[in-house]
């Protein structure tokens, strides 16, 4: 296909998915640069076997964003790390495009770094320009651009929520030779990152989903699926963004879920949610229909509560059920006429010092069905604390009233506590 | 050997099983064979050891390293144990011997454990070691040969400082007549101290392994780790290593507290497992599982690994586990594959009877 034509597909496809919000800032001449820039991008040896499809979504999209001496960012990147295709002569065995991640890692430690727990985190390339530092998102979106600006394939993918810790997490994937390999600018390489590493305890941290962005609007995602309806219904803020895939299947174990839905709810879209900081926070969303929700994609071994969100906030409308390795689904109703003892070691299954400390007061709570039950409180004589006339097949929660804010929902079988 | 083993259908998930009397490439018998197909596997296959003896474990995974450290240039310690107490002047040449060593860089052979940094300048190592892992259960009055070496880090170049309990010969991993003696005595028992035995009280329950002293430790007479087998040690300032011992049903706690001027090891562990198999005996407990130092390179990347062990399992019922993680298995290399056509964990009964020389530091 002609250079031209495809030049004119590409305006119309940036155009089409032009951020509303940045509308009033368009630049016109840094719009029409990014396009050349890009195809002097795609005509790089490691990046002439994408086609259009590959190339609109991995190499085209740019912040259209200038640094502070009026230069359009890809093409500083682009000159900065053009040295890149001298150095792959020393990486001759390696696949070029790995090889080329190992060299702009390199050179990316030397002038930033990642690091969490900032408050000031770096908002566009400028902000790295001048912070050097950021936290695994900001990381992932400077990656991205370095990257795209040389040609290298490369998107954004995240878990909105870890499924059995607090928080989230971003990482960038890089195509090469048909398959999406996750890594870390300035700290691991595609094939080597393991996103849920394993400590040596055994413990993984799992991702509830797995999210890739693009460029296009996701014609399925909630939002536009809300917006097409006659009567849109609120939604919770975090799907206010279309521009991302559900990626789960195939990097992650998945399975379906379909929960009952009242069919007196007015609602028109249910929500799965993860336990997070507290709160139950959305991983995904399913249309109700005839007294049902499926949910695709949603990773096993998870405790989810089902709910729909009513006057800006998430109400429960079941228990919280384990979607189970099989599929099978396993709901966690209390059952506060078979009670027992529980003997507790930890609040969280994080490090030393989620252990019980004596002195410390605490906390047991179960999920009644609409919230945090207390069953009672005590002040911790030993390093395990016990509690009686606990209901059996609960979702249980241990707070220390004394310190820190690391908690997260346990059941407890066989004398202990698997946390969720 | 007859053998009998069954199978847990509800786990078998994508995975090969092979069944009673199949010959793997090796042509040795297998007990229980998980052949590991995909990412994210999580599968365990349950086998019945009709008579106590050795028996092979291949298990072909992927091991990532970390900033590579040998053992011994970190801070770590040694357990050594004659179990027959029959001094022999070699070790490992008899079935009853066995070494165990636990380091500040997370690799450590078949022993739960617990560091607790107490401080700059002081830290307590807590290990617990099954009888299984030490092939025999203690009754009260057993005498076993036994000794322990601590080996202190100080950050300069080359091999550091060690101490040993008793021995005097820094080879003295090679001669189990050149241990001293560890006494399993009965709970509160009255006893002389003499140089050359540890006294290991039983006790009613579990210390929590948590690297801190309970009550469990009350009746265990302290000993100094303070025999200097080469280097220089700068006196108590430089390195103090005080043990305490007891014995429990389930097996030997041995606590190591640690006050050290300078205190070096290494940063993160020496490899991290991201592909884990183990065995566990009909309680639950782990009998045996992979550990970074037995791991040798299985051809391909280098994070592909392959663990030949030999070990002694009593008669019972055992389950055999294999867990893969998000990436690098058959179904998808992220880098150049192993050369072996098995990859996943398998347990098999030996044709050769003799043990193999366990291993040593």
């Amino acid at each position: 296909m002609p250079e031209d034509h495809l030049k004119k597909k590409a305006v119309l496809f940036l155009i089409e998915n032009y951020p509303l919000d940045e509308l009033d800032q368009f630049d016109k001449k840094i719009f029409l640069d990014n396009i050349e820039l890009s195809f002097v991008a795609w005509k790089k040896p490691w990046a002439t076997s994408l086609n259009f499809d590959q190339f609109k979504e991995l190499i085209l999209p740019f912040a259209m964003e200038k640094d502070a001496d009026n230069v359009f960012w890809r093409e500083r990147f682009l000159k900065e790390f053009s040295f890149v295709e001298d150095s792959l002569d020393f990486y001759r065995e390696e696949n070029s495009i790995r090889s080329i991640c190992r060299i702009v890692n390199i050179a990316m430690a030397r002038k930033y770094k990642i690091e969490f727990g900032s408050s000031i985190q770096p908002k566009n390339l400028m902000g790295w320009d001048s912070i050097r530092k950021g936290d695994c998102q900001s990381m992932s979106f400077l990656t991205l651009h370095i990257l795209r600006s040389i040609g290298v394939p490369v998107a954004e993918e995240f878990t909105p929520h870890w499924a059995n810790v607090n928080g989230r997490h971003y990482w960038n994937s890089v195509l090469i030779d048909g398959r999406y390999y996750p890594f870390i600018g300035t700290e691991s390489l595609p094939g080597d990152l393991k996103v849920e590493l394993v400590d040596f305890t055994g413990f993984c941290q799992k991702r509830s989903k797995v999210f890739r962005r693009t460029y296009e609007r996701n014609k399925q995602s909630l939002f536009e699926v809300n917006a097409q309806l006659a009567q849109p219904e609120r939604i919770p803020r975090a799907y206010f963004d279309s521009k991302y895939i559900d990626v789960s299947n195939g990097i992650i174990p998945v399975k379906d879920l379909t929960i009952d839905v009242n069919v007196d709810r007015s609602n028109l879209f249910s929500y799965l949610c993860v336990s997070s900081h507290k709160n139950w926070a959305p991983v995904s969303w399913a249309k109700n229909a005839n007294g049902a929700a499926r949910f695709s994609d949603m990773r096993s071994e998870v405790v989810y509560l089902p709910a729909e969100f009513k006057n800006s906030a998430f109400s429960p409308i079941g228990f919280p059920m384990i979607l189970q390795k099989d599929g099978s689904v396993k709901t966690l109703a209390p059952n506060f006429k078979a009670l027992r003892s529980v003997t507790l070691l930890r609040k969280y299954p994080y490090d030393e010092t989620n252990l019980i400390k004596i002195g410390d007061s605490y906390l047991l709570s179960c999920w009644d069905g609409s919230g945090w039950k207390e069953l009672g409180s005590k002040t911790a004589t030993e390093k395990v604390i016990s509690f009686d006339n606990i209901p059996e097949n609960g979702l249980l929660l241990l707070q220390d009233l004394s310190r820190g804010k690391q908690e997260r929902p346990f059941t407890y079988t066989d004398g202990a506590q698997y946390f969720w | 050997m007859t053998v009998r083993f069954f199978l847990n259908i509800s786990l078998v998930v994508s995975t090969m099983i092979c069944l009673w009397g199949c010959n793997s490439g090796n042509g040795r018998d297998s007990l229980a064979v998980i052949e590991c197909t995909k990412n994210y596997l999580d599968t365990a296959v349950s086998f019945r050891v009709e008579t106590d003896g050795y028996y092979d474990v291949q298990c072909s995974a992927e091991i990532l390293d970390k900033d590579f450290k040998p053992e011994w240039q970190g801070e770590c310690l040694g357990l050594y144990f004659d179990v027959n107490n029959d001094k022999d002047r070699t070790f490992g040449g008899q079935q009853d011997d066995r070494s165990f060593n636990i380091s500040m860089s997370g690799d450590s052979s078949r022993v739960k454990y617990r560091f607790l940094t107490k401080g700059k300048n002081a830290y307590a190592f807590e290990c617990f070691l099954t009888w299984q892992n030490l092939g025999s259960f203690p009754k009260p009055g057993d005498l076993w040969g036994f000794d322990m070496v601590f080996a202190d880090n100080d950050g300069r170049s080359g091999r550091e400082p060690s101490l040993s309990w008793h021995a005097d010969d820094v080879e003295f991993w090679m001669n189990s007549s050149l241990f001293g003696n560890m006494k399993f005595i009965g709970p509160a028992t009255l006893v002389a101290e003499m140089d050359d035995v540890m006294y290991c009280p039983r006790s009613n329950t579990d210390p929590i392994l948590d690297g801190m002293l309970d009550k469990s430790y009350d009746y265990s007479l302290q000993k100094s780790i303070n025999r200097v087998l080469k280097g220089n040690m700068e006196g108590d300032s430089d390195c103090q290593v005080i043990v305490t011992s007891c014995w429990t049903e389930s097996g030997l706690f041995i606590y190591c507290d640690v006050k050290d001027d300078s205190l070096v090891f290494s940063p993160t562990p020496i490899c991290n497992i991201v592909d884990r198999g183990w065995i566990t005996d009909e309680t639950g407990d782990i009998v045996w599982e992979v550990f970074c130092s037995q791991a040798t390179h299985a051809d391909g990347a280098s994070r592909n690994r392959v663990v030949n062990d030999r070990i002694k399992l009593a008669a019972g019922n055992y389950q055999l586990h294999f867990v893969s993680d998000e990436s690098h298995s058959p179904d998808s290399w992220d880098v150049e594959p192993p050369g072996l056509g098995f990859y996943g964990i398998k347990v098999s009964s030996p044709k050769d009877v003799v043990p193999r020389k366990s291993r040593l530091p």
